[in-house]
């Protein structure tokens, strides 16, 4: 019987250990840093604490709450659940239990109540996170179809961007549609408004106007596997000013995109989007106090390594896939996003979201 | 990741409530004898430092600190175009963002106060590379656990009675949708739930979904396409301003209507008039058996402990408390004639 993509994953993490010498592993992961956890056993928690434990006998999941037990035995059905009400002292029991050579992932969410008996074990996240971010074809097919998930959210957004409505109920038309396509998560903030809009966050009760720049991103997910995708659009006519600051991140995105490919670093990559900004005189508004990130990978997490950021020494290879997006504030309209997903490819990259890059008008 | 509506109205949060439990907890520093108190947050996390200053991180962590003063600062894991948002939407003193949350968080005690004794809430949960820079920044310091005084102040710090009547409201209309229409697959289903929720101000929702009862009554959530049978159950996980609930039922469908099904009707109704006059958690389990001469195989009383806006207070399984506190949700399966039901409610 031909493997699954959870059984594809579980194999490679498997050969990774026996060529590291790792005979268990521990993964750790909640809600927000769930990438480890779902790679190693397919479950993503939506409640409390998890670890899972696999060795030679097979693989052990530990969570924290009794509702995301339930919930475990349904979706990973093959993998032994067990509800730990008091976590710390019940996981520390657990990692105690054998006295294999240990390691751990991902060493910056471990919490110090799991961390302290772990000391002496081997870091493995920089080892696994290779695991995430260098794809298996089957991985880049789901991140290809929450791809095409992504353009049709984009879609219901702008006909639920109308004058007189609440931020939050656009999102809400956007979610439900998500659900209705079996899509259980999506990473999505906006923002609403013209200068004095400095960043997205999640939706508040502003009522949108004419003239507003509406900014949103994106991230359906399909089989755990995240796309991103990043547009503006105005309500009425677009001023002379929100076509100009759009007119220079379609510059940067293009430049962005022209520059990856296998072998070039992040910071490549983000230099080339921030010199479009500097050769406009705004180079001022490339630091942290105006952007976060030019892009960053996709895949079992919404915002995954690496980040595209100068001074990131880190190297794409073929078969990444990550989003470009040279986000971020410009004085003249305000905060402008514009981003599009892709997998890095050798032979040409393989652009993932088809939605036209253009200020859109509703 | 939160994505529904996050924003502070001091008519629903009014600002001296807020402003009352710093103050409580500034003294509280004194009879501990620490200089500050530490509270961790992340959205799996948020119940503590929601508690204290409406704030629930939509992404990425934060560290809020009290001081013995009764001054607040909250550090987060982000970069300052956000500092805005996080003032406008919390009641804090100070906003200090950057990645290490430890070290800027124990820098900035050791500025205000040159902190020699630092209590930490739930120091288990806190990720250890925040620790880890919360000493750096604090050598010499001494940390201290305050996890079981904490738990005294939890049910004085819940929400407010406009809040949780809210997240009850919405989780209610939202419900009285699966009898509105015959629903054939689940994903129409969970999008119209979802959809409710979020489009009458929820926080965050989750629906999970038992398909089809007289498999499993397990719910679970929908990932991919799915029918639903004639016995289905329901169950809704909400938040509307920090305000956690449960909210559910199950639902039988003759292919023209939908109806909730009487077994649990004479539960819920049951349960909800015995905990007005108890809030005895044995005894809130004999009223839905007496009500509905229905086993009750298996249930799960829930609230706020630590971090977790819905951990487990007491189950069949283990009894870690006997009274359900204010605003609780009660989860059960419960088997009237053999066909397994689930519910939840708060209570």
């Amino acid at each position: 019987m031909a493997e699954n993509l959870a059984q594809q994953r579980r194999r490679a993490l498997r050969q990774m250990c026996e060529a590291s010498g790792v005979r268990r592993l521990v993964v750790y992961g909640n809600a927000w840093t769930c990438d480890y956890l779902r790679y190693a056993t397919d479950f993503a928690p939506l409640e409390g604490h998890a670890l899972a434990m696999l060795d030679d006998s097979g693989v052990r999941l530990m969570l924290e709450v009794r509702d995301e037990l339930e919930r475990a035995r349904v979706e990973v059905p093959d993998i032994s659940s067990e509800w730990a009400p008091d976590f710390h002292e019940q996981a520390r029991a657990m990692i105690a239990s054998s006295t294999a050579q240990c390691a751990y992932a991902p060493g910056n969410a471990m919490p110090r109540g799991l961390a302290i008996s772990l000391s002496g074990s081997v870091d493995f996240s920089a080892l696994m996170q290779s695991l995430l971010m260098n794809k298996l074809e089957g991985e880049i097919e789901q991140v290809r179809r929450a791809a095409g998930l992504a353009d049709e959210g984009y879609e219901i957004f702008k006909h639920a961007v109308r004058e007189g409505r609440r931020e939050y109920e656009v999102v809400a038309d956007v979610e439900a549609f998500f659900r209705s396509r079996g899509c259980p998560d999506n990473f999505m903030i906006m923002a609403s408004g013209g200068r004095e809009v400095r960043a997205m966050h999640p939706p508040g009760a502003r009522q949108l106007q004419r003239g507003d720049m509406v900014t949103t991103e994106l991230t359906p997910c399909v089989s755990g596997y995240y796309a991103q995708i990043c547009r503006t659009l105005t309500i009425g006519p677009a001023s002379r000013e929100q076509q100009r600051a759009f007119d220079t991140h379609l510059q940067a995105l293009e430049a962005g995109l022209s520059a990856i490919r296998p072998g070039v670093t992040a910071d490549l990559v983000a230099t080339f989007q921030n010199d479009v900004f500097r050769s406009c005189g705004l180079g001022e508004y490339t630091t942290s106090q105006y952007t976060r990130v030019r892009g960053h990978g996709l895949g079992l997490y919404v915002d995954s390594a690496p980040a595209i950021l100068e001074g990131n020494s880190m190297v794409f290879q073929d078969g990444m896939t990550v989003i470009v997006h040279p986000n971020g504030y410009h004085p003249e309209a305000g905060y402008l996003v514009l981003g599009d997903a892709l997998v890095v490819r050798q032979g040409g990259n393989e652009i993932l979201t088809q939605t036209p890059r253009q200020l859109f008008s509703v | 990741m939160r994505r529904g509506w996050m924003d502070w109205d001091p008519a629903e949060v009014p600002e001296d409530v807020m402003r009352d439990r710093i103050a409580l907890l500034a003294a509280a520093c004194c009879d501990l004898d620490v200089d500050a108190l530490l509270y961790y947050t992340s959205f799996p996390r948020p119940a503590q430092v929601s508690a204290l200053t409406h704030f629930v991180p939509f992404w990425s962590q934060a560290l809020l600190v009290v001081t013995k003063s009764g001054s607040s600062m909250l550090a987060m894991a982000t970069t300052g175009r956000t500092v805005q948002w996080i003032k406008r939407v919390s009641l804090v003193d100070e906003v200090i963002v950057g990645t290490e949350i430890g070290a800027s968080a124990g820098q900035w005690l050791y500025a205000q106060t040159q902190a020699r004794r630092v209590a930490i809430a739930s120091p288990d949960d806190l990720p250890q590379s925040a620790y880890e820079g919360l000493c750096r920044a604090l050598p010499g310091a001494a940390f201290v656990e305050t996890g079981s005084w904490w738990q005294e102040f939890e049910e004085r710090f819940g929400p407010t009675p406009y809040v949780s009547r809210t997240a009850m409201e919405i989780a209610e209309s939202a419900l009285a949708l699966v009898c509105s229409v015959v629903w054939r697959d689940a994903n129409a289903l969970v999008a119209a739930l979802d959809g409710h929720c979020r489009a009458h101000g929820a926080e965050e929702v989750s629906v999970k979904v038992a398909p089809d009862l007289l498999r499993d009554p397990t719910p679970y959530r929908v990932e991919g396409l799915l029918n639903l049978a004639s016995n289905f159950g329901v169950r809704i996980t909400l938040a509307y301003k920090g305000s956690w609930l449960r909210s559910g039922s199950s639902f039988v469908s003759d292919g023209q209507t939908t109806v909730e099904h009487p077994g649990c009707v004479d539960a819920l109704r049951a349960l909800r008039a015995s905990a007005l006059c108890t809030r005895n958690i044995s005894s809130l389990v004999e009223s839905i058996q007496v009500a509905s001469g229905a086993r009750v195989p298996d249930w799960n009383v829930e609230g706020r402990r630590g971090g977790l806006p819905l951990a487990t207070l007491n189950t069949c399984d283990i009894a870690l408390c006997d009274v359900a506190p204010s605003f609780a949700s009660f989860s059960a399966r419960i088997e009237p004639s053999g066909t397994p039901l689930i519910f939840s409610t708060a209570l």
